[in-house]
């Protein structure tokens, strides 16, 4: 049950459920949060989330500090992709 | 490379497997893009074998391309056994070599001058000497020895540098001469000489400069005035400073006898075999001769028979006259060695050499004489024992 009402918008970054990007510069992003590894090129990652892909494109990009559930991708960062509410998979 | 292994695992679908590898715990520092259908991986050694397996049960090829950080040297280091038991042997060594003390020095500090026998020979009867461990030597306790044993040093230190054993001693300074002003003594002249100057600090001059003195004479009397008609003895203290003259002579021979061959000369040969001598020529022996023996081998290596000849050269003797130059400064140097020997002795610590000169004269024998002077200036009132130390 996601809450609806923006006031309690936060109640989902608390739960941890929700994907989190965080970049620094346009070389490197800290993904958290995701549920698997879907695509993987020199040109784009594509990942899964709870509310669907996640795609970061690029140039010369490399995956580091790969966990189970985060990830840093490394390299040209151009665009990111980021899942919209009705992107459920 | 970031990580402890790098794997290349080809095959298609490779999010996968890595993927598995996640859900199984691994954890990866880096993971490169696919490069046709091959992946490089950067991965810690659990991680790595977590992929290995994987990849062999899903029949994927999977190789490791380098290997660094701890595992790559533990599987070094298994590889060589020998290397780690050399490089033990190696540390085992260097701990008993550097455990040992292998150098004993002994320096003499304070620029005086003594001899270190005392302190070497104190050094081998405690029993220190190079090789001896380092926990056996105990600095302090050494040191309180060797100054025990050591009455002609002012200060002993030892100390360990690595495997240097140091040992510094300072030789003692004399105590100076204690001035008994009750000890009645007269300074008498050490030399014959000129007097150029007196300074008398206790007693009375006797005599003034320009006056001449002989050995012996007495310089500067002990005595002081007491009253009107009484005189006390006291030690007499000052200094004359004479001019002294000491003299060194050489002679040579202005000619010399030099040998000369005369042109004739003659050969005998005889045929000698194992110490046998059968004479082939003889020749006329002369009165004065050179001789020249020649050896010819004749019967080659297998027979020892031999030619020896021997040429005679008839020589004459003839006087020749010596280089004068050359002569001349040689016994230059004769007769002043001679004569600063005689000052030496004279005076031990030295005085200053104010002129000196050299006369040359021949005798009658046609011998080169040279008589070299020195002319000094030192003190010469001494006690009257230092005459008697000196052969009265």
């Amino acid at each position: 049950m996601r809450p609806s009402v923006p006031a309690l918008e936060w109640v989902s970054d608390v739960s941890g459920r929700a994907v989190r990007a965080t970049a620094v510069g346009s070389r490197r992003i800290l993904i958290e949060n995701h549920t698997g590894i879907r695509d993987f090129s020199d040109t784009a990652v594509t990942l899964s989330t709870a509310n669907g892909a996640l795609c970061v494109r690029g140039s010369g990009l490399t995956l580091c500090e790969v966990r189970r559930n985060a990830l840093i991708v490394r390299g040209e960062i151009r665009q990111v992709e980021l899942p919209g509410e009705g992107d459920a998979p | 490379m970031n990580g402890d292994v790098r794997l290349r695992v080809e095959g298609l679908m490779l999010e996968r497997l890595l993927e598995r590898a996640l859900a199984e715990g691994a954890q990866f520092r880096a993971v490169a893009p696919p490069h046709g259908h091959a992946i490089l991986i950067d991965a810690d050694p659990r991680s790595a074998a977590i992929v290995q397996r994987l990849c062999e049960r899903f029949s994927l090829p999977c190789t490791v391309v380098a290997r660094r950080g701890r595992d790559a040297m533990a599987r070094r280091l298994r590889a060589r056994a020998t290397l780690l038991a050399g490089a033990v042997a190696c540390l085992a060594a260097l701990s008993a070599f550097f455990g040992r003390v292998w150098l004993v020095d002994v320096e003499l500090a304070g620029g005086r001058s003594a001899s270190v026998a005392p302190i070497e020979r104190a050094l081998e009867e405690m029993g220190v000497r190079p090789g001896m461990p380092k926990s056996a030597v105990d600095a302090d306790r050494i040191e309180s020895a060797l100054a025990a044993a050591s009455p002609d040093f002012s200060f002993v230190g030892v100390r360990l540098q690595g495997v240097r054993l140091l040992v510094e001693a300072a030789p003692a300074v004399a105590a100076p001469e204690v001035y008994d002003v009750g000890a009645g003594r007269d300074l008498v002249a050490l030399c014959d000489g000129v007097v150029l100057s007196v300074n008398v600090q206790a007693g009375v001059a006797c005599v003034e400069p320009g006056d001449t003195v002989v050995r012996g004479q007495v310089l500067i009397r002990g005595e002081e005035r007491i009253s009107k008609e009484e005189t006390r003895g006291i030690a007499a203290l000052g200094s004359v400073v004479a001019r002294t003259w000491y003299s060194g002579e050489a002679s040579a021979p202005a000619t010399r006898v030099a040998t000369e061959r005369t042109g004739r000369s003659s050969v005998s040969a005889a045929l000698v075999c194992m110490g046998l001598e059968y004479p082939l020529t003889e020749a006329e022996p002369f009165a004065a001769q050179e001789t020249c023996v020649e050896t010819l081998p004749i019967g080659g290596l297998f027979l020892p028979v031999e030619v020896r000849r021997v040429t005679a050269y008839e020589t004459r003797e003839r006087v020749v006259e010596r280089d004068p130059a050359a002569l001349r400064a040689a016994l230059e140097t004769l007769a002043f060695a001679e004569a600063g020997a005689a000052m030496g002795q004279a005076a031990p610590d030295g005085c200053e050499v104010a002129d000196r000169w050299i006369e040359f004269t021949q005798d009658g024998a046609g011998a080169l004489r040279a008589r070299a002077v020195l002319e000094a200036h030192m003190d010469i009132a001494v006690e009257r024992g230092a005459l008697y130390r000196q052969g009265g």
